[in-house]
């Protein structure tokens, strides 16, 4: 027997969640600590993406991987950091609050994104020598942002 | 010689079953977020496979029949076919994500994108899969998938504090800023990455493909004593190099050549190329598997004529099967997004393992497929067990995947 409209309900709830699951689209945030936690999580994705940036910078410049696995493994960060900042940005800041907290972070996902983007050109270059200069910034934004995270936890 | 490689089919199940895309994300991520606090998940994940992979390869062995063959016989077309859709929606879902994964491997190698080589993967599995034996095929990727043993070799190099590490592992601990939910999604996740259906259907359909009867039972059980535990402890060791490696540094993995950093801080340029090749043996096996899974699955259920070891002509619908599966994957891995669908196959793989391990387990308790060679009391025991273990886990894979928005 074919399921009944009212039966199929669940089914699609289920699919729809599933979907919406599979595809990790962003929720809106109704309250300030869902904002807050959404700005955390955007922060963790921002650092690690930074983090990963300066372990590839450290290993290509001791020429311990081709040119072609770091220059992925850069661009990989900077869509991560670009994603993660795009994602919070599309969120709506419930109060006034919430705006402060963007004030806050935007600037310093900024950052990230362009340090991010200046290592991935230098590295698809090949300009070794630049690599450690670019990754002292990146250290620098890594720790601006986990003390974001330690002032709003 | 001819020994050793007699069990190169449990090699290539369990390294493409347990080291393919959904494994080097899913276990060194699992590592890089919570340590050890999940091999335990992983553990159990191995044991399971173990058994009822040995169950799979002993009613094939005797029966002479492969897993959907015996399913529809003993349940009934019904509850079989419910069965067979949820096995071949879910073992889709990893072929597209193993063909997606050829293509990483390649783009990491290259630097040439990986959709450039999706499509070019998808032809040379379709060749391989159309012209060569099975046991060539079986034989190439099972022992080049073992170049994966380089990741022993970067675990040993990393030189691991051992105590904490097992202290760890023995003492699951979740960190502050990780939810409970996060926590038990990606410990189903572990689970499902070592206990996808296709390892099964895979093995015992090869077991009949190889043409074992009883007296190849020892050569049955040295597959899989020697092929799952092995897959075991790749899957453990990437689950280590995370935790060792990228954990301090506060590095998620959501990318393949994150894993490679490790290795690469471990053993250097030479370390990473073995990576990549064992890892494309691995991946392109795990796409071959799951493949050939899926049009084993339907032509065993319908009793169609299958397998490889039979003159194409034989067995068009087999062929036709296969070549669809392998173009609608191929479009599906330049549609979506590779690690997303990767990590949900995994998930997935643990809410419907049940429907494959349940009936294999009736089968292989019934004297009427298998003879005198039916569970022991032990094995039983310990197999209703993990089934129970699976079914909850199976309950809970949809709401968490809903509570966490599958962020894994």
């Amino acid at each position: 027997m074919a399921p009944t409209g009212r039966a199929r309900l669940p089914i699609f709830a289920v699919a729809a969640a599933v979907g919406a699951a599979a595809t990790s689209c962003v929720l809106p945030a109704r309250s300030t600590s869902a904002y807050r936690g959404k700005a955390l999580s955007t922060t963790t994705a921002a650092i690690s993406a930074l983090e990963s940036a300066r372990f590839t910078a450290d290993l290509a410049g001791r020429g311990r991987l081709t040119a072609a696995y770091s220059s992925i493994a850069m661009r990989e960060a900077e869509t991560d950091a670009s994603a993660a900042q795009a994602d919070f940005d599309s969120i709506q800041p419930p109060n006034t609050t919430s705006d402060r907290l963007r004030a806050q972070l935007d600037p310093l996902l900024a950052d990230a994104v362009g340090t991010l983007s200046t290592l991935r050109i230098v590295t698809r270059r090949g300009d070794l020598d630049r690599l450690g200069h670019l990754a002292a910034d990146a250290a620098k934004e890594s720790r601006a942002l986990q003390q974001f995270q330690e002032d709003h936890r | 010689m001819k020994k050793s490689l007699q069990i190169t089919l449990g090699i290539l199940t369990a390294i493409g079953g347990m080291i393919d895309i959904g494994n080097l994300i899913g276990n060194t991520e699992a590592g890089a977020r919570f340590g050890l606090s999940l091999a335990w998940a992983l553990v159990l994940g191995g044991l399971t496979i173990v058994l009822y992979a040995n169950m799979a390869g002993r009613v094939a062995a005797v029966s002479h029949r492969a897993t959907f063959d015996v399913i529809r016989e003993r349940l009934g077309p019904r509850v079989a076919l419910v069965d067979l859709g949820a096995s071949v929606l879910l073992t889709l879902l990893t072929t597209l994500a193993e063909i997606a994964g050829v293509g990483l491997v390649l783009e990491l190698a290259t630097g040439v994108t990986y959709r450039i080589w999706i499509p070019l993967a998808a032809v040379a599995l379709w060749m391989i899969l159309w012209r060569s034996k099975f046991e060539h095929m079986e034989r190439v990727y099972g022992t080049a998938g073992l170049a994966m043993l380089v990741l022993l070799f970067a675990v040993w190099r990393l030189h691991p504090d051992g105590g904490a590490l097992t202290h760890r592992a023995l003492h699951p601990w979740r960190p502050p800023h990780e939810t409970v939910y996060a926590y038990w999604y990606l410990a189903i996740a572990q689970f499902g990455a070592m206990t996808t259906p296709y390892e099964v259907l895979f093995f015992s359909s090869g077991a009949v493909e190889e043409r074992w009867t009883t007296s190849d039972l020892n050569v049955e059980r040295a597959n899989v004593f020697i092929g799952f535990p092995l897959g075991t402890l790749l899957a453990l060791a990437l689950m280590i190099i995370g935790a060792v490696a990228l954990k301090p540094r506060g590095i998620g993995v959501a990318h393949l050549s994150q894993v490679g950093l490790p290795i690469s801080l471990s053993l250097g340029r030479t370390g990473v190329w073995f990576f990549l090749f064992g890892a494309f043996a691995a991946v392109f096996g795990a796409a071959a598997e799951a493949s050939l899974s899926t049009a084993y699955s339907i032509c065993q259920y319908f009793g169609v004529q299958w397998g490889k070891y039979v003159k194409r002509a034989d067995a068009p619908v087999f062929f036709r099967l296969l070549l669809a599966t392998i173009v609608v994957s191929t479009f599906g891995a330049l549609i979506f997004d590779p690690i997303k669908v990767t990590l949900l196959a995994i998930v997935l793989s643990a809410a419907a393992i049940p429907l494959t391990f349940f009936p294999l387990l009736v089968v292989a308790n019934d004297p009427d497929f298998v003879g005198d060679r039916v569970n022991g009391r032990f094995t039983n025991l310990v197999s209703v067990a993990l089934l129970v273990v699976m079914a909850l886990m199976s309950v809970a894979t949809i709401p968490l995947l809903i509570l966490t928005r599958g962020n894994t």
